[in-house]
């Protein structure tokens, strides 16, 4: 099995923002909501895995005026992450798909016994 | 759509820096400003006297007790051009003491004298000088070529002799020379010419060096 | 502990940022902490608990700074820093060659569109009676050389005469070539200047892209201009406006 080369977290971001930029506690708000709140990270948490993100080229960052006025800094989803998106995707699949087989079998020969 | 200013990364940022410093220095070679290369000096030493393209024939170090640099010799259709190139980091390649010899079909051959910069030597205590003679050979008759330098006061006489063996050919087979004398030491006034010699042991007319220009004789 | 607090805790624990990162991060911080009270505040909540409640949900601000300095490590900051020192140090070593060749570019527009007229000259000897306007070209590969003004100091007689001389390369960054001045900067000059009667100029002003020779001169003369360098020649005939008869 391939070694990660994104952690959870990254994974999550990456794949909120390949569907549209966002700012920080926009994808707070959106990793609760479409997880149904199994995912509620530490909000604080989310910036060094944003700038994480952006000092690897996966994302890019860029400011631009809120409807209340005020700056607000956006995260967009850059070509290399994307392709990282769709590898960790793939990896995550087959991860979850084998582990889910195992568990299957297992379950199976519980019921057997 | 709202405007966007991009935040780029120090990654970046840098990447810029270097870009910006890269296109400062290569315009400033294009310039002629910061000369990257012998080459872009070559280029202004001709538009100077406005010669007409050459290119490089030969090169050697500095003699000793001279700057650092790069003595060459480049050739074109009508000039031949001996240079001291020398390259310093605040100055990049600059062209320090230069002679050049116009090409003339109407003559057996062109030459002139160089002598860059001499140094003291301690041992004698006396001057020594380093002396060269380059041009060009146009008379397809000419089979040598007899250098004279007379030491007039201190130093010694030479005389050399240039033969094939010596010629410094182009692509288009022209025949250029470049003589190396041997280091003049303390001598303070001399004459210098060069005369051709054809096979059949006929000989030019004497092409003088020395004084504010060469002359026939 | 309030916003401030957490965030002061936040950068207290930032070593590896500059001034501007930092502040960005503050500001970044800070608007999330905005959104999320604005958030509690919609539903409800008093702007104190709301604050609390915020604070709750951020985490522990001295890992969060801990982790955030991580994220920048110094080698591109320092490699940035490099490169502008030693682009500021080419500059200050080129500035005076490059403001040379700019100042030759110069030199060659003035040269070649608006030449210094003779009568703007202040140092002639005499003022010319008659100035003539003038257009003989001469094409030296990426050279021009133009003849553009002839003055003569009397119509009808014997007296000085003045021709001026400009040139200038296509590239008006290349190096000013050594013509139009040459009859006196140079041995031996590849341009020769001469009378019809046989007389050399006796005097001249001007510099390498623009010249003004001024000759003694037999009533009816015109002068010669004559080069040939490095295989490039050229043999230009320049009248004098004479009155018709002296």
């Amino acid at each position: 099995m391939k070694k990660q080369s994104i952690d959870h977290a990254q994974l999550l971001v990456l794949s909120l923002l390949a569907g549209e930029d966002m700012y920080g506690y926009q994808i707070i708000v959106e990793l609760a909501r479409r997880s149904d709140h199994t995912f509620e990270m530490k909000e604080g948490t989310l910036y060094p895995v944003l700038h994480g993100l952006e000092r690897a080229g996966a994302v890019e960052a860029y400011q631009q005026e809120a409807p209340t006025g005020r700056m607000r800094k956006y995260y967009h989803i850059t070509r290399k992450g994307t392709e990282l998106l769709k590898t960790e995707e793939e990896s995550w699949r087959s991860y979850s798909g084998a582990v889910n087989a195992v568990l299957r079998s297992s379950i199976g020969g519980l019921t057997l016994a | 759509m709202k405007k966007r200013k991009q935040l780029p990364t120090r990654c970046r940022r840098a990447l810029r820096w270097m870009a910006a410093l890269m296109v400062l220095v290569l315009a400033c070679h294009q310039l002629g400003a910061y000369c990257l290369t012998p080459e872009r000096v070559l280029r202004k030493l001709e538009q100077v006297r406005h010669t007409g393209e050459t290119e490089f024939l030969w090169r050697d170090d500095a003699p000793e007790g001279w700057d650092k640099g790069s003595l060459r010799l480049s050739g074109g259709d009508h000039v031949a051009i001996l240079c001291l190139y020398q390259f310093s980091w605040s100055g990049g390649w600059e062209a320090g003491s230069t002679d050049y010899t116009e090409r003339r079909a109407d003559q057996p051959f062109s030459a002139a004298h160089y002598q860059g910069w001499g140094r003291y030597d301690r041992d004698w205590e006396k001057n020594v000088d380093y002396h060269y003679v380059f041009g060009a050979v146009e008379d397809p008759g000419v089979m040598e070529l007899v250098i004279f330098f007379d030491a007039i006061e201190g130093g010694f006489d030479q005389t050399v002799r240039l033969t094939e063996a010596n010629w410094i050919r182009n692509d288009s087979g022209d025949r250029f020379f470049l003589c190396a004398l041997e280091p003049e030491v303390g001598n303070h006034s001399r004459a210098c010419s060069v005369v051709g010699c054809y096979a059949d042991g006929t000989m030019t007319k004497r092409l003088q060096l020395m004084g504010s220009e060469p002359r026939w004789e | 502990m309030n916003r401030r607090d957490y965030c002061a805790e936040v950068m207290a624990n930032l070593r590896r940022v500059t001034g501007g990162e930092r502040a960005a991060i503050r500001a970044e911080l800070e608007a999330h902490m905005e959104d999320h009270m604005l958030a509690l505040m919609d539903l409800g909540y008093e702007e104190e608990l709301a604050e609390e409640r915020m604070l709750q949900h951020m985490g522990d601000p001295a890992e969060i700074g801990r982790e955030l300095d991580q994220q920048y490590p110094p080698h591109w900051l320092v490699l940035k820093r490099i490169t502008i020192v030693l682009t500021v140090i080419f500059i200050l070593l080129t500035f005076t060659d490059v403001a040379q060749i700019l100042n030759n570019a110069g030199d060659s527009f003035w040269a070649r569109f608006y030449p210094e007229k003779l009568m703007d000259v202040h140092h002639l000897k005499e003022v010319p009676e008659v100035v003539q306007d003038t257009d003989i070209r001469v094409q030296l590969d990426d050279v021009m050389v133009r003849v553009y003004q002839v003055a003569l100091e009397d119509a009808d007689a014997a007296c000085r005469a003045y021709v001026a001389l400009s040139c200038w390369n296509r590239n008006p960054f290349a190096e000013q070539p050594e013509i139009a001045n040459s009859y006196f900067w140079m041995t031996p000059a590849p341009l020769w200047v001469r009378t019809s009667s046989g007389r050399n100029p006796d005097g001249g002003s001007g510099w390498l892209w623009a010249f003004r020779y001024e000759l003694p001169v037999e009533y009816g003369d015109s002068v010669q201009l004559t080069y040939d360098a490095f295989g490039q020649t050229f043999d230009l005939t320049v009248e004098l406006p004479w009155e018709e008869t002296p």
